[in-house]
């Protein structure tokens, strides 16, 4: 249930001299009877939902990975891609399609950060997303695979990675049966992920090949409104704990109403609990100079019930996400009662 | 204040004397500004129609992967080459008739366009209107007006720099007004063209037009451009020497009054005042119809421009012209400087108190050769610096120009000397008083005509000039043409697989073909062409090879050599025998150039190779284009016989006559503005010499009465002010015949080559330069016999007024 913001992106993503102006179409919904809405009573089946459901408004594939190479240099991988529907009609027919897709894919190191960004019209082949054999893609971008093994593969400007992805452990519905509240309010999406991907494959960072290894967390996400008027950002963390075990946390935040939180414990044997916003907090413990912006990059986990008590800080502070609309999207690290890996992102 | 308003109105009252010269005056001052308004104007035009033509359709500076055989092809190979890795942007293009008006409606995906079309992508709004039902089209003012009455598009955007009934809509749109959906024109390539898999693109019988036309595109209306601003410097000049020397000559006939205003105590200051307030009036009527003229006058010639830009860029133009009010504002001003400056002598004068001498016509021969020899001082120094910027010549347009300038204005500017000299040379012939007089007087009037004389000298040796170079230029394209378009017939097969049907009946039917076809490659980094051919007797006994080693052709044959053409041995000064490099996909290889043929007309580097070696490196791609060798009796049986058996399009195949005639006409419509441009000079010279000559009429008079007056008849005087005329006028041509070859050699020599990057041999057209002289003559012989019927010969009175006024 990853990177809200983006909605905002899909839906006007040529929306960068007037950006905000994005957020009326995000956070209100301007066909409030005509998408499809999310019901807890309609369960996530799959294949089936892997696939896109055109019939709501935005929906996105995500995986973020935190891989080494054999010297034990860390390197962040984001893949993403994300479709929006421009009006509730579903129609996938050729130009004429109503559906929009974007995709940003990054290679973050200690000291580098590279991103790229691309944008696609539906119902012509350029973008898209396949069940069986299941396949999403933007361009020569793609994420295949049976969600048990697969492959990730996306190129930028002076960056590439080629890498398979392999996991027998079982998909993690979020929420109750996997519908995620979002907001005091209600607002809530389908979500689910795999957070027990093994990834390995190499990464091309300026020319020079790196052969990778490491764990890497896919999400799925689709709604039709998912924040409420009044939440106005983003922070989310999914974190891979040193025994195997996962971390889901999100804050949406809210500009008078306070922010609304909520997370999935996952453990080792894909069994998982939802975490509400009593069960844990989360807290910033400094901000970061990115220039112009301060930035929140080091924070405070502590969840009393699974005995979780760690601090996390990025990589590299410098990963952020200069796209159409930006944001910080970067991996980190853990310290405290777990040691481990994870991605933070952060939207402004 | 009183006093100069008085002032002024008693020098407008003057004109009421000599309307004729008033209306000659402001003509005159209208034509100078015409001339460079019209020039100015059609110059915008030209520019906008061809940047828009570039940026639009970014033929320019994005290579396009076109389909080989249909004009359509599926929009599914767009999702399939993104897919690959391979970023393009479909576009489609077609014709759409609505009520009675044919629009051109261009298709486009702006979200994987990479160049921000149009400005969209800093505006979400209108990002949203363009690519959702209803979708918003754009338009020019004008087709919005056509558009208007139908309620086809309820959303238009006003985008002026569109070209008339163009309408810019989304692709979906297009697909659906057009009737093709699932179809497009083309894609635009932004990834490297050697990405591109070339299976994928023999596959789908995709081809790519390379980019590099962009470079040609760019430096041809570059070169166009200077074409263009060179004839408007040119006819400004022409323009600036009729109006100068008709508001010095008009503003003499003012001294009278002048004096007589100072004699009754005006000061010399209101004097000025007023002679300048009268200027302003003069300029400013002058500038306003000059700008007026020049608008028609581009009217007039904009159907000539537009053959051009067809013809050379295959750009549409505009057919209404937007004029910008900046344009007119410039225009007024450089007219209203060009009086002011024009006046400064005549001013100065004044402030000097020279206003006592009555008439300046009255010139001695002292004086006027004085002045001669300070123009041929300064135009040997113009001469000079042309010479320099010719030292440092280089590859430059911008320098060959200059020089060309340089020359033309130094050459000219020895026009007094040498008609003072050829008169004396002339008067040594002579023992009677008479006809010493007639020479001494002829040398005045020679310093009073200097001025029309020069505009004359400069549209005369342009007219050769221009001529000069278009007629070698249509000499050598037309033999080039006979050599390059040897064999009988030519075929266009419209796909592949009616290539070998093509070919059974060809061969049945008593022909030999010959296979044209090749495709893109880069040689030492420049875009360039390879072509295949089949060795032939055709080719041996017509290519049109410029240089050859002995053994060239074998060579070649053989697969020894390289056969390239001119603008690729310039490019890479290279010349024959000399070693070549060259990148092929089976590898790169190093041969000797063997010959180097020219090839007119194409801004595009060249080589060709052996079919079979040609084949051994593309084997994906096959022939579509042919010639067919037959005899010449069987043309016109195999060709309706071909068209019985094939029922395909009907332009795909056509005879050797008809392209011929059809290149010939392109070439016609690219100098066409040219040729108009140089006639109107010759037409505006003659006009500056009838006007010097009208307002000379009276100062002449008084210089004529007293040979009158010793019994010497009106009619024979006339006679003789027709014949000095005359005789200055046919000199003047004589010296400008040289100037005109010398010109064309420039142009030919230099700026050709600069331009174009071919080299033309010169061919001398002595029948244009006698039909040239013959119209200029004529218009000379109007122009001087009308102001002498009109002044001269007028009546007895008018000779004996001059005494009377002494």
């Amino acid at each position: 249930m990853n990177n809200l913001i983006h909605v905002a992106v899909t839906i006007l993503f040529m929306a960068t001299a007037n950006g905000i102006q994005s957020k009326s179409l995000v956070y209100t919904n301007e066909y409030p009877d005509e998408f499809a809405r999310v019901d807890e009573d309609t369960k996530i089946v799959f294949p089936r939902d892997h696939g896109d459901h055109p019939k709501f408004r935005t929906e996105w594939w995500y995986i973020t990975a935190n891989v080494e190479d054999s010297k034990g240099n860390p390197f962040g991988i984001q893949w993403t891609l994300f479709r929006s529907a421009l009006s509730p009609e579903v129609s996938n027919d050729g130009w004429e399609s109503n559906q929009m897709w974007m995709g940003h894919s990054a290679v973050t190191t200690s000291t580098f950060h590279f991103f790229s960004e691309k944008f696609a019209r539906g119902g012509v082949g350029q973008a898209g997303v396949n069940i069986s054999p299941f396949k999403a893609w933007i361009d020569d971008w793609s994420f295949a695979g049976d969600w048990k093994d697969g492959s990730l593969k996306a190129s930028g400007d002076f960056f590439s990675y080629d890498l398979t992805l392999s996991s027998k452990k079982p998909i993690v519905l979020h929420g109750r049966n996997g519908v995620s509240q979002k907001s005091f309010e209600g607002t809530k999406s389908y979500y689910y992920s795999q957070p027990f991907f093994k990834i390995k494959g190499s990464v091309e960072i300026n020319g020079k090949t790196h052969e990778v290894s490491g764990n890497a967390w896919a999400d799925r996400e689709w709604s039709s409104q998912i924040i409420s008027d009044s939440q106005i950002g983003w922070n989310w963390l999914g974190l891979h704990l040193d025994d195997e075990s996962k971390i889901m946390i999100f804050e949406v935040k809210g500009d008078d109403t306070g922010s609304f939180f909520s997370g999935t414990r996952i453990y080792p044997d894909g069994g998982s609990k939802a975490l509400k916003a009593k069960d844990f907090t989360l807290r910033p413990i400094n901000s970061s100079d990115l220039g112009n912006k301060n930035v929140q990059l080091h924070w405070e986990i502590i969840v009393p019930s699974e005995k979780i008590a760690i601090t996390i800080s990025p990589i590299n502070p410098k990963a952020y996400m200069e796209t159409s609309i930006p944001y910080w999207e970067g991996p980190v690290i853990l310290q405290g009662s777990h040691s481990g890996t994870g991605y933070l992102e952060i939207t402004m | 204040m009183r006093l100069t308003v008085l002032t002024i109105f008693a020098l407008l009252s003057q004109w009421r004397k000599s309307p004729f010269q008033l209306v000659l005056m402001v003509l005159s001052l209208s034509i100078a500004s015409a001339l460079w308004s019209g020039v100015s104007i059609i110059n915008k035009q030209a520019r906008v129609s061809y940047d828009k033509a570039g940026s639009l359709f970014e033929r320019s500076k994005v290579p396009l992967i076109v389909s080989s055989e249909k004009n359509y092809f599926s929009d599914s190979l767009f999702g399939e080459l993104r897919t690959a890795g391979i970023l393009v942007s479909p576009l489609i293009s077609g014709s759409l008739r609505i009520a009675t008006r044919n629009y051109e409606v261009l298709g486009v995906d702006l979200v994987s366009q990479k160049s921000n079309y149009l400005g969209f992508l800093s505006n979400s709004n209108r990002f949203l209107e363009f690519i959702q039902p209803p979708y918003k089209i754009i338009v020019n003012d004008l087709t919005r007006k056509n558009l208007f009455q139908h309620s086809l598009f309820p959303e238009i955007e006003i985008n002026n720099s569109l070209a008339d009934d163009t309408i810019i809509m989304d692709i979906s749109a297009a697909q659906n007004l057009l009737n093709k959906k699932g179809l497009i024109s083309r894609l635009e390539l932004y990834s490297p063209e050697y990405d591109v898999n070339q299976s994928f693109l023999t596959k789908n019988s995709l081809t790519i037009l390379s980019s590099d036309s962009g470079e040609d595109f760019e430096k041809l209306t570059r070169s166009f451009h200077l074409n263009l601003s060179a004839f408007g410097f040119l006819s400004f000049v022409v323009g600036i020497f009729i109006f100068y020397s008709a508001i010095n000559l008009a503003f003499e006939q003012k001294r009278k009054i002048v004096h007589l205003l100072s004699v009754i105590g005006i000061s010399k200051s209101i004097i000025t005042v007023s002679i300048f307030t009268e200027l302003l009036l003069i300029g400013s009527i002058g500038g306003i119809l000059g700008s007026l003229l020049g608008y028609f006058l581009a009217l007039l010639l904009l159907p000539d421009v537009s053959g051009t830009l067809r013809g050379v860029f295959g750009v549409p133009m505009k057919s209404s012209i937007v004029l910008p009010w900046s344009l007119w504002l410039i225009n007024f001003i450089i007219v209203i400087c060009g009086v002011l400056a024009a006046s400064l002598s005549y001013q100065i004068k004044i402030h000097k108190a020279a206003l006592i001498s009555r008439n300046t016509h009255n010139v001695s021969v002292a004086s006027s050769q004085k002045s001669a020899r300070l123009l041929s001082y300064i135009g040997i120094l113009i001469l000079l610096v042309g010479f320099i910027f010719f030292y440092f010549f280089s590859q430059s347009l911008e320098l060959a120009f200059s020089f060309l300038g340089c020359f033309l204005i130094g050459f000219t500017l020895l026009l007094p000397m040498v008609l003072l000299n050829t008169i004396t040379f002339l008067s040594f012939f002579t023992r009677s008083i008479t006809a010493k007089w007639f020479f001494s007087e002829t040398k005045t009037q020679s310093h009073l005509l200097n001025i029309a004389l020069m505009a004359i000298v400069l549209a005369f040796s342009i007219n050769i000039g221009v001529s000069g170079m278009v007629n070698s230029f249509k000499d050598t394209f037309t033999s080039w043409l006979d050599q390059r378009l040897a064999a009988e017939i030519y075929l266009r097969v419209p796909s592949q697989k009616y290539s070998t049907n093509v070919l059974e009946f060809s061969e049945a039917n008593g022909g030999e073909v010959l296979p044209i076809y090749g495709t893109n490659l880069r040689v030492h980094d420049y875009p360039s062409t390879i072509y295949a051919f089949k060795p032939h007797a055709t080719y041996r006994k017509h290519w049109p090879l410029m240089q050859c080693l002995k053994s060239c052709w074998d060579d070649i044959e053989a697969n020894n050599g390289w056969l390239i053409n001119e603008q690729l041995a310039r490019k890479l000064n290279v010349e024959i025998g000399e070693n070549l490099v060259i990148n092929l996909p089976v590898g790169n290889l190093e041969k000797k150039v063997s010959a180097i043929y020219s090839d007119y007309g194409n801004p595009k580097m060249q080589l060709m190779v052996p079919i079979d070696f040609f084949i051994e490196n593309y084997p994906q791609l096959k022939p579509t284009t042919y010639a067919v060798r037959v005899n010449k009796k069987k043309i016109n049986s195999f060709i309706s016989a071909a068209k019985m058996q094939f029922p395909f399009d009907g332009s795909w195949i056509t005879d050797q006559n008809s392209v011929k005639i059809a290149s010939l006409e392109i070439f016609d419509k690219t100098f066409s503005i040219t040729n108009s441009l140089s006639i109107l000079t010759l037409i505006i010279a003659g006009l500056a010499v009838f006007s010097t000559l009208v307002t000379i009429g009276e100062a002449r008079r008084s210089q004529l009465a007293p040979a009158w007056a010793m019994g010497i008849t009106k009619l024979n005087l006339a006679c003789q002010e027709f014949l000095r005329s005359l005789i200055l006028a046919i000199v003047s041509i004589m010296f400008a015949i040289p100037l005109g070859v010398a010109i064309s050699f420039i142009l030919t020599k230099y700026v050709n080559v600069s331009a174009f990057g071919w080299e033309l041999p010169i061919s001398i057209h002595l029948n244009d330069w006698v039909k040239l002289s013959s119209i200029t003559i004529s218009i000379l012989t109007i122009s001087i016999l009308a102001p002498l019927l009109r002044n001269n010969i007028k009546t007895t009175q008018s000779f004996l007024r001059t005494f009377n006024n002494e």
